[in-house]
């Protein structure tokens, strides 16, 4: 039989076992807003000595890797720069050509990946960049391969990423050529290891082939036009002959990234770096009237110059040529 | 394991090198989704010399530690850890060997049971969802088993554990 003491203690540990199961049912419950506005003041007060920590273990584990790349980078651009003045000129009159704007380039903050030992890290990642460097949320977060995610919640100094893997991540796409559209989400299933995305929402006349890429349309505001997504794997599904569901295989992996690139400014001129292709088709039957039109004007000053030129040398050779436009040679008598 | 006031600086000590390992050397070392999870060992460490009560209250403070950095669903985290550190401490209480195997089965069973309730709670997607049950998570419950009685090895004197192989 136990003692009153030890029934207590019994009683008191299951009362803190209750008390904080329910504090946790109440935050798991809590609207999602919430919670990370909670997790963005800790990160910020209590715990920012061990994001100071982990986001110093990172930069020191990374930095002679960068160092040598960034060297090999370097050497690179060395040797590509001494035809820059050439290619740029060409690329000018490319432009001019076809009546193109220079392309805009992106604001964009780079930042390093805090990976965490939980389980859920590759749906959420934590970035050391924060709202001290220009970093909101809604703003999509992108890696050399592609697009990533988008920015969840910030706080000063860092950040957390909703990743392409999350449940709840959406994003609007069309394949390369722009015939087709959807919306890409994380896929339910996955093939061996690796997970898929899909991309829902194309009708079902349409066909995809394997390994067509698909990119962010520009649609909604949050992601820019033109962003890699993924590449088609094959027919997820289909349903009732009117929607098929592709499979893609996502460009970037949130596990295996350790650099990413957050893109800032609500402003940056997308459609200026990606026009329409209504303005690029609008663009190019303006640049081919134009061009029509110089060709007859140059057509014209070409045969006003051999006019003129035949004219000069007739002139030369005496007024009894001129009667005739027959060389004196060939008219010769044998 | 009982924990006396001789040994409170030694855990502290403990605990404060399993945060450095966990925020500074993994990262550096072996940045890998199977990499031993220090917080887990720190946890049940400390749970296994405490009684359930207190097990419960540091594993939500763990739990509210992992939810804060990678927030997939906020609770989640507290959840899982809660219920692991009271097991934890409940455990030690029911099996009472101090061997070394059953220490590295509670910490392979703490981390898997973890992961399965964090997956859970956060909703998943159903393939990578087995995938992380069921590779990923057994594979990071190996690795942290291996780190946690390597680390109880070193401070058994600091802690006054006997382990028995």
């Amino acid at each position: 039989m136990l003692r009153a003491t030890d029934r207590s203690q019994s009683r008191r540990d299951t009362a803190a076992l209750l008390i904080c199961a329910a504090v946790s049912f109440l935050v798991l419950l809590a609207p999602d807003s919430l919670g990370r506005s909670v997790s963005s003041s800790l990160r910020d007060t209590i715990l920012s000595p061990l994001v100071w920590l982990q986001s110093e273990a990172v930069e020191g584990r990374t930095s002679r890797k960068r160092f040598r790349e960034v060297s090999a980078q370097r050497d690179t651009a060395t040797l590509l720069a001494q035809n820059l003045p050439v290619l740029q000129a060409e690329n000018q009159r490319l432009r001019e050509l076809l009546a193109l704007s220079r392309r805009t380039g992106f604001r964009h903050v780079a930042a390093e990946v805090l990976h965490q030992s939980a389980a859920s890290d590759g749906r959420m990642l934590l970035l050391d960049a924060g709202s001290d460097d220009g970093v909101a949320p809604f703003q999509p977060v992108v890696a050399p391969e592609g697009l990533l995610g988008v920015i969840a919640s910030i706080s000063a100094k860092s950040a957390s990423v909703m990743t392409w893997a999350h449940p709840d991540f959406r994003v609007s796409a069309f394949t390369e050529r722009g015939a087709i559209f959807g919306v890409v989400a994380p896929a339910g299933g996955s093939v061996g290891s690796e997970a898929l995305l899909e991309f829902r929402a194309a009708s079902y006349r349409d066909t995809l082939a394997a390994g067509t890429l698909v990119l962010s349309s520009g649609l909604g505001g949050v992601y820019p036009k033109g962003i890699p997504i993924g590449t088609v794997a094959g027919v997820a599904r289909e349903q009732e002959g009117w929607e098929r569901v592709y499979a893609l295989r996502p460009s970037a992996s949130p596990s295996a990234t350790a650099h990413v690139m957050v893109l800032v400014g609500r402003a940056m001129s997308v459609e200026e770096a990606f026009p329409s292709d209504s303005v690029v088709a609008a663009l190019r039957a303006d640049s081919l009237r134009q061009r029509a039109a110089a060709d007859s004007l140059l057509r014209v000053r070409i045969a006003d110059s051999v006019r003129s030129a035949l004219r000069d040398s007739l002139a030369r050779s005496g007024a009894g040529a001129v009667a005739s436009p027959v060389r004196t040679d060939s008219a010769r008598a044998p | 394991m009982a924990v006396g006031r001789d040994s409170r600086i030694g855990l502290g000590i403990v605990m404060l090198t399993l945060l450095v390992l966990e925020f500074y050397a993994r990262p550096r070392i072996w940045e890998s989704r199977v990499s031993p999870d220090f917080l887990m060992i720190a946890l049940l460490i400390v749970a296994m010399g405490s009684r359930p009560g207190t097990g419960a209250i540091i594993g939500f403070v763990v739990g509210m530690v992992t939810d804060a950095l990678t927030p997939a669903r906020v609770g989640a985290g507290m959840l899982a850890h809660t219920i692991i550190g009271y097991l934890g401490a409940w455990g030690r209480a029911v099996f009472f060997a101090e061997n070394i195997l059953v220490h590295g089965a509670m910490f392979f069973a703490g981390v898997w049971l973890r992961n399965l309730m964090v997956l859970a709670a956060s909703g998943g997607a159903g393939g990578s969802f087995f995938r992380e049950a069921f590779v990923v998570a057994p594979l990071q419950g190996l690795s942290t088993a291996v780190a946690g009685v390597m680390v109880l090895y070193v401070v058994k004197e600091w802690l006054a554990i006997r382990l028995d192989v």
